[in-house]
């Protein structure tokens, strides 16, 4: 409902805007560690949104999201070496796509918070499985990859794909089919009754959102130049349910704005690590609690009470 | 070795019945899933490590303050943060999970990520068959075994307990009936703390303490009750024993790191092949 | 004529509850069936087995004589039977215009082509048909209760049925609305749509159904005509004390 108080017009002309401006700042920014820094929040913020899809607009919190972008970093770590850049990227989106199914079948009759705790449970078994069979994996340590990418080709990289993705996911969500998503979300039985197919267009939702992700997941690998167990944490999850709750479930956009506001905040207080995540889940429950529409609703509010002046505050 | 698996699937089935007692009594209750659950069983074993180790207090007193702790922090934790949101199961889904990785975040600043080792009570041990089981092994399953008994005396023989199940099977017809709802949804939270707590407090001197452990007693019991169903006692202390058995046997018989996945496996297999359970109480509708 | 629904000895228990024990009838393609019987007969429950919102624990549902017991929800809409619920579920994110849009048609049906020429488009018709097309735009959870159950309705009709279920349609609507959706009914029937309605409070509608079945503890004790229920000593035993909606059929 936010998402629609401003006009689509407006949104993609902000989203435009705001792209190119992410396009241009390397002019200005040449410190790499900065740089490093935009490149990761790129890549959550492909998460995050890719997330929404399925948890923001279904309804149905998925608190697994960390096994699809995983699947594409492996997939990297497995392949890089044997394969073409682009059959990587391939075997990534298929990786996550499959895992989708997988996890959809289980998942799929469940509802609400007990399709979340079945979620958290994939990315820990793939986890364990990473530790165990060591041979294949590298257990603990992981695998190596060697970007074929500058660490600025990587950065435009990922600012591609995540045009890419905002671009697939608001054609989606602004569509007929991203409408039936919402009446899904509202009442998945009246959806049912009015003869939409729920399983289908839920699982429909959580393989495109994985295939994005796990695209997401073959850029993150080489911009860490690594993939290891952790990939599949429970924080590595849960962190991108709280970019998608702080920036503002339901909205695409807001999601990917949390994943830029967090990732930001989070490298500015990088002192000490854990720091990161207490802030992390500090801001969200203050978000739940006092704004549960998070920065997209409270940047909506803003946007209202600043006058009907078409201008900043929503569509930053 | 299969007595080895035997003895301590017995003694972990005895935890994970208290832990998925606990757990179903908000659940069929309040009707919220509560992902701060483990939390507070990792929050009472610390307590147990500071209040023995740090203070030298003895094992009893020590054990009753955490399980004091524990219950009074599930009634803030209701009043708090789940109060005001009840109505919506996502909000309370992602800020009881905020608040439990929170937690774990601060004990993780207090007391760092190092493991910490909480010596036993009852020092010293037997031999069964060639399977060495400490008393304080025996001591947490008999008093398992007395805790669900309480659990169940409060339940049916209490005036509290009728009210708890009356609030379970129907709310509405419940608050018809006079039943202050409000309170039994406190009270729920209160016992199911209590549990987790208690459950905490006794395994910490036979396992390492760190600041992760709360997430697996929290999707064993969330296991349990897709296996066992809600509001059955036996379904919930039947399927707690599969869980620990299963996890033993992949612990001794494939690898100790996979005994985790056990029961992921059972709690994904079961969804798919008995959506309902094992005896068609389950959580899907 | 043949059956278009056909239900044989259905039986749904509830924690050992009965709701409905071997409940059985048939509904000739075209027909008005009026479902009555007081609170907790299991008037729900039926239509929930039905449209496929809860599976049978024994008996069987045929329509156009195909089983459809056992398949999903969107499934039977598919095949042309529609439902609508007692308390309105509306999509609150939606207006009025886009829920009646992502209604899923039928090929079953064939309401359209006979109550309009074709030229409007189906959310057109079927809003104008419960008089909410200058109301599309506004968002679904804006609407009054009587309003709402109109949605509900509309958004049943524009899967095209063949039969359409409606769960005490008239509870909570005012004098007006209940006109409204009178006429509705009417032009429904009068096109040709076979009609199961479940309705104790409306005499009106009982004149115009042909036939009534009567539940009563999830067992059918009555099934007739009008006339010849409201003479059913049994029907009168089991309404003693809420008499009013038979007696005077």
């Amino acid at each position: 409902m936010i998402a629609r108080a401003l006009p689509r017009s407006m949104k993609y002309a902000g989203v435009v805007a705001a792209l190119l401006g992410l396009a241009l700042l390397p002019l200005w920014v040449s410190n790499p560690y900065f740089l490093s820094v935009l490149t990761l929040a790129a890549l959550y913020a492909i998460f995050a949104s890719s997330w929404d899809i399925l948890s923001g607009y279904i309804g149905q919190f998925n608190f697994g999201h960390a096994a699809f972008f995983g699947a594409g970093a492996y997939a990297t770590g497995f392949l890089a070496p044997h394969i073409p850049v682009a059959l990587v990227f391939a075997a990534g989106a298929l990786a996550a796509a499959a895992f989708a199914l997988l996890m959809g079948l289980p998942c799929l009759k469940l509802r609400g918070p007990y399709l979340s705790l079945t979620t958290l449970v994939f990315p820990l078994i793939l986890e364990r499985l990473a530790f165990t069979f060591r041979d294949i994996t590298g257990g603990e340590y992981g695998l190596t990859i060697a970007s074929p990418l500058s660490r600025i080709g990587l950065y435009y990289a990922s600012l591609v794909l995540l045009a890419a993705t905002l671009a697939v996911l608001l054609a989606v969500a602004d569509s007929r089919i991203g409408r039936t998503f919402r009446a899904i979300g509202d009442d998945d039985q009246a959806a049912m009754a009015a003869g939409i197919n729920t399983t289908r267009y839920k699982l429909g939702a959580f393989v495109l959102g994985a295939t994005l992700a796990g695209l997401g997941g073959v850029l993150y690998s080489y911009h860490l130049r690594h993939v290891g167990p952790e990939m599949f944490g429970l924080f590595t999850s849960f962190q991108i349910v709280i970019m998608g709750v702080v920036g503002g479930t339901g909205t695409i956009l807001g999601p990917a704005i949390g994943a830029y506001f967090l990732t930001l905040l989070g490298e500015s207080l990088r002192e000490i690590e854990t720091f990161r995540i207490l802030i992390y889940s500090g801001v969200l429950i203050l978000c739940v609690m006092l704004f549960p529409r998070g920065l997209w609703g409270l940047g909506a509010i803003v946007g209202k009470l600043v006058s009907r002046a078409p201008s900043p505050g929503a569509a930053r | 070795m299969f007595i080895d698996i035997f003895i301590f699937g017995t003694i972990w089935g005895a935890i994970y019945t208290i832990l998925a007692l606990g757990f179903t009594l908000i659940f069929g209750v309040v009707r919220i899933l509560n992902l701060a659950y483990g939390a507070i069983y990792m929050v009472a074993s610390y307590l147990i490590y500071s209040l023995v180790s740090s203070l030298g207090l003895a094992a009893v007193p020590a054990w009753c303050l955490a399980v004091i702790a524990s219950t009074l922090f599930g009634v803030v934790l209701y009043v708090v943060f789940v109060y005001p949101m009840r109505d919506s199961l996502g909000r309370v889904l992602i800020v009881t999970a905020g608040i439990a990785i929170f937690l774990q975040e601060v004990a993780v600043l207090v007391y760092s990520t190092e493991p910490r080792y909480v010596p036993t009570v009852l020092p010293g041990g037997l031999v069964i068959f060639d399977v060495r089981v400490t008393y304080q092994q025996i001591l947490t399953l008999f008093a398992a075994a007395a805790l669900v008994a309480i659990l169940h005396a409060i339940l049916v023989r209490t005036r509290l307990g009728r009210e708890l199940r009356a609030v379970a099977q129907d709310t509405e017809m419940a608050s018809l009936m006079g039943i202050p709802v409000e309170r039994a949804y406190l009270t729920a939270m209160a016992l199911s703390s209590a549990l987790a707590g208690a459950a905490g407090a006794l395994v910490a001197p036979f396992l390492t303490v760190n600041p992760e452990m709360g997430w697996s007693p929290l999707l064993v019991a969330f296991t349990i009750v897709v296996l066992g169903g809600l509001g059955s006692l036996w379904g919930t202390i039947v399927a707690a024993f599969i869980v620990a058995y299963a996890e033993n046997l992949t612990a001794f018989l494939i690898s100790p790191q996979l005994r985790d996945v056990a029961t992921f496996a059972i709690m994904i297999l079961t969804l798919v092949f008995r959506p309902h359970g094992l005896f068609g109480k389950g959580i899907v509708e | 004529m043949s059956a278009l629904l056909a239900v044989e000895d259905l039986t749904k228990r509830f924690r050992g509850l009965v709701a409905l024990n071997r409940v059985s009838f048939d509904v000739a393609r075209g027909e008005f069936l009026i479902v009555i019987g007081p609170n907790g007969a299991g008037k729900t429950t039926l239509f929930n087995v039905i449209s496929g919102f809860a599976p049978p624990d024994a008996g069987r549902v045929m329509f156009a004589q195909q089983r459809i017991s056992g398949l999903s929800a969107p499934a039977i809409v598919a095949r042309g039977l529609a439902r609508t619920f007692q308390i309105p579920r509306p999509f609150k994110s939606l207006t009025v215009a886009e829920t009646v849009d992502l209604a899923r048609p039928s090929k079953a049906g064939a309401v359209f082509a006979t109550l309009h020429g074709g030229h409007r488009s189906v959310v057109e018709h079927v809003l104008r048909l419960v008089q909410l097309w200058e109301r599309r735009d506004e968002e679904a959870n804006t609407l009054s209760q009587g309003d709402l159950k109109l949605l509900e309705v509309a958004r049943a009709l524009a899967t095209n049925p063949a039969l359409l279920m409606l769960d005490e349609p008239y509870a909570g609507l005012g004098p007006g609305e209940m006109a409204r959706l009178t006429q509705v009914i009417k032009d429904l029937h009068g096109a040709g749509l076979t009609l199961v309605i479940i309705e104790h409070k409306l005499r009106e509608l009982m004149r115009l159904a042909q036939r009534v079945v009567v539940l009563h503890y999830g067992e059918k004790i009555g099934d007739g005509t009008p006339a010849e229920i409201s003479r059913d000593p049994r029907v009168l035993d089991a309404y003693m004390g809420g008499r009013g909606a038979v007696a005077h059929a």
